[in-house]
C-alpha cells in the first residue's frame, strides 16, 4: 500500500465517524460541527485524487459558507425544543431492510466496477497533477462550460433573491403596509381637496388615525 | 493511480446511504437538511474519483456546479425553514408542517 492509499484511508476512517456523529447527535450544533469535519476529510480526499482547485472550493464554500448559514440559522430559532423530544423516526422495521438492500446494491456495483472493462487513463505524474489546477478547470469552464457556467451565476441570484424574499417577510412588514396604504389614502385624499373635490368641512386626518 | 477507484466509491456509497438514513429517521429538520448535504458531498466524491480516473476535467466542473445548486438549495432551504418556524409553527420536528397534506 503506498502513501496515498493509507493517508485516504485513514481520512476516510474520520469522515466516516464523523458523519456518523451528523446524523446521531441530539444537538445540531454538534451536527453542523461534525458535518465541517467530515467535509474537511472530504477536501482532503479531493487533494489526493488531483482535484486542488475543487477541494478548495469545497472548503470554502461547505464550511466556509453553508455551514456558517446552518449556525446562523440554529441562532436565530430555538433549537432546545427539538433537542427536548424524541429524535428518530419509527421506521427503523421498514428503514432496516431497504438499507441493507441498498448497502448490497452499491457494494456489488463498487466491486463489479473492476471488471467491466473501462480501462483507467494513463496519466504521467505531471499530467496528473495539472488535471484539476486552477488553469485548466478555467479553461475548460470559460470554454466548453460557459453557458453553464454564467447560467450558474444566475441559479445564485435568484436563490438569493429567494432566500430574502421568503425569509424577510414578517408581521413587521405587514405593519408597515398597512401604514404606506394609510398614507397613500391621506395622500389622495389631501390632492383630491387640492383639486377641488373634497368637501371643505371633511377634516383632514389618517385613515387609520383611530387605532394608531 | 495512487488511490484505487474502489476506494473512493465505497467511502463514497458509505457517506451517501448516511445521509439517506438521516433523512428517513431524523425528525429535526435541520438535522435532515445536513444529511442532504452529506448526500450531495458523496456524490461530489464519485464525480472527483471517475474524473481522475479517466483523467477527464469534466467530473471536475459538474462538483463545481454542484457546489453553486447547494449553496442555492442551502440559502433557499433555510430561509423556507426560518419562515415556517416563525410563521407557521414553533417547532423543528419535521412532522408537523403538514400544509400540503390532503
Amino acid at each position: 500500500m503506498n502513501a496515498p492509499t493509507a493517508v485516504f484511508i485513514v481520512l476516510a476512517a474520520v469522515a466516516v465517524v464523523s458523519s456518523l456523529n451528523v446524523i446521531l447527535r441530539r444537538n445540531p450544533v454538534h451536527s453542523a460541527i461534525f458535518l465541517a469535519l467530515t467535509i474537511l476529510c472530504l477536501a482532503g480526499e479531493f487533494v489526493l485524487l488531483n482535484a486542488e482547485f475543487i477541494a478548495a472550493t469545497e472548503v470554502i464554500v461547505y464550511a466556509g459558507a453553508i455551514i456558517v448559514l446552518f449556525l446562523f440559522t440554529m441562532m436565530l430559532l430555538d433549537i432546545r425544543g427539538g433537542m427536548r423530544t424524541r429524535q428518530f423516526q419509527n421506521q427503523f422495521g421498514l428503514a432496516a431492510p431497504i438499507a441493507v438492500l441498498l448497502v448490497a446494491l452499491l457494494g456489488a456495483a463498487v466491486g463489479a466496477i473492476n471488471i467491466s472493462g473501462l480501462p483507467a487513463a494513463a496519466l504521467s505524474t505531471l499530467q496528473a497533477a495539472q488535471l484539476g489546477s486552477v488553469q485548466n478547470l478555467g479553461q475548460e469552464l470559460y470554454s466548453n462550460f460557459l453557458l453553464p457556467f454564467e447560467l450558474a451565476s444566475l441559479v445564485l441570484t435568484v436563490g438569493l433573491i429567494g432566500a430574502i424574499g421568503l425569509a424577510g417577510h414578517g408581521a413587521e412588514d405587514r405593519e408597515e403596509q398597512v401604514r404606506i396604504e394609510e398614507a397613500l389614502e391621506f395622500d389622495t385624499k389631501v390632492r383630491a381637496k387640492e383639486g377641488g373635490h373634497l368637501e371643505p368641512e371633511e377634516e383632514l386626518v389618517p385613515a387609520g388615525g383611530h387605532h394608531a | 493511480m495512487s488511490v484505487p477507484l474502489n476506494y473512493a466509491l465505497a467511502l463514497a456509497a458509505v457517506l451517501f446511504v448516511t445521509g439517506l438514513a438521516g433523512v428517513i429517521l431524523r425528525r429535526n429538520i435541520l438535522i435532515i437538511f445536513m444529511s442532504i448535504e452529506l448526500m450531495l458531498n458523496a456524490t461530489n466524491l464519485n464525480l472527483v474519483a471517475f474524473s481522475r480516473y479517466f483523467g477527464n476535467v469534466n467530473g471536475q466542473i459538474f462538483v463545481f456546479f454542484v457546489l453553486v445548486v447547494a449553496a442555492a438549495e442551502a440559502a433557499v432551504g433555510l430561509a423556507i425553514i426560518v419562515s415556517l418556524v416563525r410563521h407557521y409553527k414553533d417547532s423543528l420536528n419535521g412532522d408537523e408542517f403538514n400544509l400540503l397534506k390532503g
